[in-house]
């Protein structure tokens, strides 16, 4: 089939392992659109207004411009921070079973 | 507005049509050309024809994504949906492209790194090969390639939009009225046959560089001749507070509409990354961070969605002409026919060959998708299971043109209105695949049986839910995409999401019992350093397609 999997697993994978702070902060980050764009009551109305844009249509532009700079700064923090590690095809403790879980 | 008097829509505009037809002329070239772009070896594989040698960097995947995801559906239906009802049905498109992209930012790359290290060319190819189950890699396909074909039908119907508005289509004969539609799909199918992922890849920068020269102008000189954006909103304001405004329109959702604004926005960007088209780009680029990167960098596209979106809004405080060529009001024609209302010949012809294009590159891309999917999880899977990736890219490349061929046969045979009404189908359907993909890069714990019968009751429910929506004016089917939440009373939501919350329950309480019962749960064929391998890591270049290797 597809792949040489003798070769392959005696080439190791790396990523990266970030802190708990950190990663929380990362999923703040990218929680943060999602929260404030599906929380429609609070910017459903028409002031203040903004060179002639209710508020709700200039609030949304103002959330795609800060999702991105929110974006780039979690792409920063998971590519620079954090401690690279060896990804092991063992299951960690407590993990979900990866292999055949067959009849578990 | 003098060439009102002549009829619904006017004469041909010859200066615009010339325009339109020197740009399609340009992308043409360039669609054939883009065989020899960045070519690094035969064409003859699903890894060169159908996903561009998988190498490209940020910048092509930028412009790739871009002209890829965002459609004739943002271009022309968007504007459209906003000209006749307004925020709710309209302005969603906004957050629901804002929330995509930190959506993605978390699972697209271990799509990518997966799809690498097996040579998984779409999203059912990593189904099968992680639950090691074909009937719901089946169903992921199948899905699949019924949300893409409407979607591209969708293109054609943007298409025919502009062509309407230059003033082709007025003949009676059903042959000569559809003919420039024919041809310009002849042609795309074509250097798509021959050029593969390349075609569209390259197209894309002539694309978003019209779009983006066409929205700068339109948003600065539109308002400006209007008298700004304040007497804009009023008149969008002034539609939807008369009393012959459509049922639920408003310029701002009212309190009763938030859930079905905020749903709307989440299952749209939940499912866009479902779509075959979009999981197609990703695949494409060349490293596991170029996804990440242009997650950050892509939302320079939903700003102009948004922009665009206000079209809709100007349309109505210009009071521009919708009537169609068969003489019925068309709000799909809201901004083709405010561009020839407001900018000069010359530059109309430019901004419709714009919208023309900008359809051209999905429907070239979407077609090449479906293609894949018929190839590696129909053919491959049930009737030539050692298919030669010689093999594969043929019968991806024939199948494109079936495919293409289907959606004109779509807009042709049935109306506008069914393409519409299938786009909208597609997106609630394709949602329903998204536990077998986005669960399924995470863990196996669900059961394959118990993620297919989720998938099939979603979709039951979502079809027979959707069919019942009446739209109150027309009296017709599949008025809208939204319903009542079963169990919690009054509050609305839409239907895909509400499908999905259904889909995820059946296969969470499915894969309990199916575990008890001890039901078979097949072989993963993935690692766990499957999901992080980037393109340094050894095992993933080169790509070999499966059924390349002699073993």
């Amino acid at each position: 089939m597809p792949d040489d999997g003798s070769a392959r697993s005696q080439q190791p994978v790396h990523r990266r392992k970030l802190t708990g702070g950190v990663l929380a902060v990362v999923g703040l980050l990218l929680a943060a659109p999602l929260v404030a764009l599906m929380w429609v009551g609070t910017y459903s109305s028409g002031s203040p207004r903004l060179w002639g844009f209710p508020f709700f249509y200039w609030y949304q532009l103002l959330w795609v411009l800060v999702a991105s700079v929110f974006t780039a700064a979690a792409y920063l923090l998971v590519t620079r921070t954090g401690t690279v590690i060896e990804v092991s095809d063992e299951p960690e403790p407590g993990g979900p079973e990866p292999d055949d879980g067959a009849g578990r | 507005m003098t060439a009102l008097a002549a009829g619904p829509r006017g004469g041909v505009d010859g200066v615009a049509l010339t325009i339109v037809i020197v740009l399609f002329a340009v992308v043409t070239l360039l669609g054939f050309g883009a065989a020899r772009w960045r070519r690094v070896s035969r064409m003859s594989s699903l890894d060169e024809w159908g996903l561009g040698g998988r190498g490209f960097g940020t910048f092509v995947t930028w412009f790739l994504l871009g002209g890829d995801l965002y459609t004739a559906y943002t271009f022309v239906a968007v504007p459209a949906a906003m000209y006749a009802t307004g925020a709710v049905s309209g302005f969603f498109a906004v957050p629901y492209t804002i929330i995509v992209y930190p959506l993605i930012f978390i699972f697209m790359p271990r799509l990518w790194s997966v799809s690498h290290r097996h040579g998984y060319v779409t999203p059912a190819d990593f189904v099968r090969g992680r639950f090691d189950c074909r009937p719901l890699s089946l169903a992921v396909a199948v899905t699949g390639i019924i949300a893409t074909m409407p979607y591209i039908a969708l293109q054609l119907v943007g298409i025919q939009a502009v062509l309407e508005v230059i003033g082709l289509g007025g003949s009676s004969n059903a042959f000569l009225r559809d003919l420039p539609l024919i041809i310009a799909f002849a042609v795309l199918a074509a250097y798509t046959y021959s050029s593969g992922l390349r075609a569209p890849a390259l197209i894309a920068f002539v694309k978003d560089f019209l779009i983006y020269l066409v929205i700068i102008v339109s948003i600065i000189y539109i308002p400006y001749k209007l008298g700004g954006f304040g007497k804009i909103f009023a008149a969008a304001q002034g539609k939807f507070t008369s009393p012959k405004a459509a049922v639920g329109s408003s310029v701002i959702p009212p309190a009763a509409s938030f859930s079905a604004y905020g749903t709307l926005a989440l299952g749209s960007a939940m499912a866009l990354f479902m779509y075959p088209h979009a999981v197609t780009g990703v695949l494409a680029s060349k490293n596991r961070g170029i996804i990440r990167r242009n997650a950050a960098l892509l939302p320079a596209y939903s700003l102009m969605l948004g922009l665009l979106a206000l079209l809709g809004f100007m349309g109505i405080a210009a009071k521009t002409n919708v009537i169609g060529l068969d003489g019925k009001p068309n709000a799909q024609l809201v901004v083709p026919a405010l561009f020839q209302q407001m900018f000069p010949s010359w530059f109309a012809g430019i901004a419709l060959g714009a919208i023309a294009i900008g359809a051209l590159v999905p429907a070239a891309i979407m077609s090449i998708a479906a293609a894949n999917l018929f190839t590696r999880n129909i053919y491959r899977d049930f009737f030539n299971r050692n298919a030669s990736p010689e093999t594969e890219a043929r019968v991806s490349k024939l199948v494109s043109l079936i495919v293409k061929l289907g959606a004109l046969f779509f807009v042709f045979f049935l109306d506008r209105t069914t393409a519409l009404n299938f786009q909208l189908l597609g997106g609630i359907w394709i949602l329903q695949t998204f536990p077998s993909i986005v669960f399924g890069l995470y863990t196996r714990w669900l059961h394959r049986y118990a993620l297919l019968a989720g998938w099939a009751l979603a979709m039951v429910y979502a079809t027979v839910r959707a069919y019942r929506n009446i739209n109150p004016l027309t009296h017709k089917h599949f008025g809208s995409s939204v319903a009542k939440i079963p169990l919690l009373g009054s509050h609305t939501a839409y239907i895909a999401l509400t499908a999905f919350v259904m889909n995820v329950v059946v296969a969470v309480v499915l894969t309990v019992v199916f575990r008890a019962l001890r039901v078979p749960d097949g072989r993963d064929e993935t690692r766990r350093s499957d999901y992080h391998a980037d393109a340094d890591d050894a095992g993933v270049r080169p790509v070999l397609a499966p059924g390349a290797n002699p073993a």
